[in-house]
């Protein structure tokens, strides 16, 4: 009339647990980069806006080219009063 | 500090336009079409130009003004045409716009050329002075 007792090794069954627990958690991500120092994201407020490809600050001179007014000067019938 | 391509009245880039080109033709066309060359070009090292619209996209546009515009009294845009060779001048259409490229390099060795005529007279008997040359919009790098 003794109720059995199923054997179970409880030791064993909770190792097992945690090593897959452990194992769910593990990180895959790659290691983070250190954060910079927050004064270093700082700046004076002096810095130069610069465009996006910074192609703007390479710019010397800009304006149009003209010849000088009137650069053709035309005569008609200037030979007849030679 | 100025943009330092400009039009230069000698291929050898050291006499800059500063003057007057005069024309000499007579108003019954008679004297027939007259044809010169001007260059457009910077003496600097190691410099580009390019239009200032969309650089290097775009194109560097030699263009005619005309300061007074009174057709069949004075001279007009369509008096001229523009070409970068003077054997392109057949083809060219008068009054129509010059395109040089899209990034000019400075040096005398890569001037353009810019070949005008001027054609048949349409104005009265007269001296004028109210055509001249501009490009567009420029970017000197």
């Amino acid at each position: 009339m003794g109720r059995s007792t199923p054997k179970t090794d409880l030791a064993g069954d909770l190792n097992k647990l945690v090593s897959q627990n452990v194992s769910k958690n593990k990180n895959t991500l790659p290691p983070r980069e250190p954060r910079a120092p927050i004064n270093a994201q700082k700046g004076s407020g002096r810095e130069g806006v610069v465009a996006g490809d910074g192609a703007a600050a390479a710019i010397e001179e800009q304006g149009i080219l003209k010849s000088s007014d009137g650069m053709f000067i035309i005569y008609y019938d200037y030979h007849r009063h030679a | 500090m100025t943009v330092s391509w400009k039009f230069h009245s000698d291929s050898g880039l050291t006499a800059e336009l500063v003057g007057s080109l005069a024309i000499n033709q007579r108003q019954d066309g008679t004297t027939g079409d007259v044809d010169g060359v001007i260059y457009l070009g910077s003496i600097e090292e190691g410099k580009t130009l390019q239009a200032d619209s969309d650089p290097g996209v775009d194109q560097i546009v030699v263009s005619i003004a005309d300061s007074n515009v009174d057709p069949g009294n004075s001279p007009e845009i369509t008096d001229i045409k523009l070409s970068t060779s003077n054997a392109g001048l057949a083809s060219a259409v008068a009054g129509d716009p010059l395109n040089v490229g899209l990034t000019l390099t400075s040096g005398v060795g890569n001037k353009v050329e810019v070949h005008y005529r001027i054609i048949t007279p349409t104005a009265p008997t007269g001296t004028y002075a109210e055509l001249s040359l501009n490009t567009n919009p420029v970017r000197e790098i």
